[in-house]
């Protein structure tokens, strides 16, 4: 059966209750491009300032670093409005920006010698694994979650930054390949083959928190009727 | 053996391919202990990537902000799928005036809060984003940013005061129309149910054993 619009709820209504909730990226940015649409642009903010806030933590190891790069990606985003393609998608021309400016700080970072790439991947590894060879563990002792976080944090940073942003957009933000490649102007095979190689080095990375894990379950396997274990 | 490639196995591993496509790796998996090695540790590394969770504190104020709207559109779209299910629209009842008064203080009210709210957060926003944003790069940036938000903040004060009011006035006159949509759904579904009860009942009649929905044996 078919609802009888005349009657009811028309078409036009039906499209004036959704423009209600939702008006797209694109649409937002255009009239923050052509009007200077303030609301507009709060509501961009809104929508977006979680997953960027997320993606310069990941690539820049940094929470509170992160937040002042988000601002920054916004504050860009405003400055650059007319730069916007309204043909194009718009988290394309944010994930670029923010990305960009999380490479320009780490690079700003390791010439300074704040921190360098190796340093903060390889102190962040190396306080866990100290951990877990100083003593035995015990078979009901599990990695900590914040100690495992700590590891994949410091595993990530030693990636090469294009290899990084691949793996973060992908797996923690879920792009697919072919939005990435839209991000970094590069063909989706090296997007994919970048990602296969960023997998095998955090594999090599992680291999001690891979090898305790095994040994943990091989051990409560043998007990006779053990807990559950994550 | 040919054996595919890394990009092949992404895509394998992230889900981005067809069904054949699939089959075919899967088949081969089954056949190759080095890929399936590779893949194994792919799909190690990968599962060990979700220790490193971040705290939600952003996204839980988005959410919370995105709340009153969210209720809407989900009280929305529970009464549009009641209306097509029951299929049938009649016209529009008497109590729909009714429901209307009833409701509209109250509606004004919560509007009046959540427009007050959005704009004062949009302002903060502004505000913080202009004070803790440091570097001479990224202040020639802000400076034009800033410049719209701190004009419109202090010099058109009472601009923002009366385009809130219209804004609130407009908005206020699209929530009336969808609740009257859908106040007019929700009785018509309801008058809907009861027909295709009717309905129901006298097919029962008709039907050999009273069961509509017996089995033929
Ligand atoms: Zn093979």
């Amino acid at each position: 059966m078919v609802p009888d619009w005349d009657n009811g709820m028309r078409p036009a209504r039906f499209a004036a209750l959704r423009s209600l909730f939702a008006i797209s990226d694109e649409q937002a940015m255009w009239r923050v491009q052509m009007q200077e649409d303030e609301a507009a642009f709060a509501q961009l903010v809104r929508r977006w300032e979680g997953p960027i806030q997320r993606l310069c933590t990941r690539m820049t190891g940094d929470a509170h670093r992160a937040e002042d790069l988000t601002q920054e990606t916004f504050a860009r985003v405003f400055a650059k409005r007319k730069d916007y393609q309204p043909n194009g998608k718009f988290s394309t021309w944010l994930w670029r920006i923010a990305l960009n400016l999380c490479c320009d700080e780490w690079r700003r970072r390791q010439r300074r010698h704040e921190l360098s790439l190796d340093d903060t991947g390889r102190e962040a590894a190396a306080s866990v694994l100290d951990q877990l060879t100083a003593r035995e563990p015990a078979p009901d002792e599990s990695l900590d979650g914040q100690e495992r976080g700590a590891l994949v944090r410091g595993a990530l940073l030693q990636l090469p930054e294009t290899h990084r942003a691949v793996l973060v957009l992908r797996h923690y933000e879920n792009l697919k390949f072919r939005e990435i490649a839209a991000v970094l102007d590069v063909p989706e095979g090296t997007v994919k083959s970048r990602m296969a190689d960023a997998l095998t080095k955090m594999s090599q990375l992680l291999k001690p928190m891979l090898g305790h894990e095994l040994l943990k379950n091989l051990k409560t396997q043998n007990e006779p009727k053990g807990h559950l274990t994550i | 053996m040919n054996h595919p490639n890394p990009e092949e196995w992404m895509s394998y591993l992230y889900d981005e391919i067809n069904s054949q496509e699939r089959a075919s790796l899967k088949a081969h998996l089954q056949t190759c202990p080095d890929c399936a090695a590779d893949l194994g540790e792919w799909q190690a590394a990968r599962k060990n990537l979700d220790a490193w969770r971040l705290p939600r504190a952003a996204e839980r104020a988005r959410v919370a902000f995105a709340a009153p709207a969210f209720k809407w559109a989900a009280a929305a779209a529970i009464f549009l799928c009641a209306g097509f299910w029951a299929g049938r629209v009649a016209s529009a009842p008497a109590n729909v005036e009714k429901v209307r008064v009833a409701i509209e203080p109250q509606l004004r009210k919560q509007l009046r809060q959540e427009l007050a709210q959005e704009f004062h957060e949009a302002l903060d926003r502004t505000a913080t984003a202009t004070l803790a944003v440091a570097g001479e790069q990224a202040r020639t940036l802000l400076a034009d940013y800033a410049t719209v938000f701190e004009r419109k903040r202090i010099a058109e004060n009472t601009a923002i005061a009366s385009a809130l009011d219209k804004l609130g006035q407009q908005r206020f006159a699209d929530y009336l129309s969808l609740k009257k949509d859908l106040d007019t759904v929700a009785v018509n579904a309801d008058a809907g149910f009861r027909s295709t009860e009717q309905q129901l009942i006298q097919l029962a009649d008709y039907t050999p054993g009273g069961l509509p929905y017996s089995h033929p044996k």
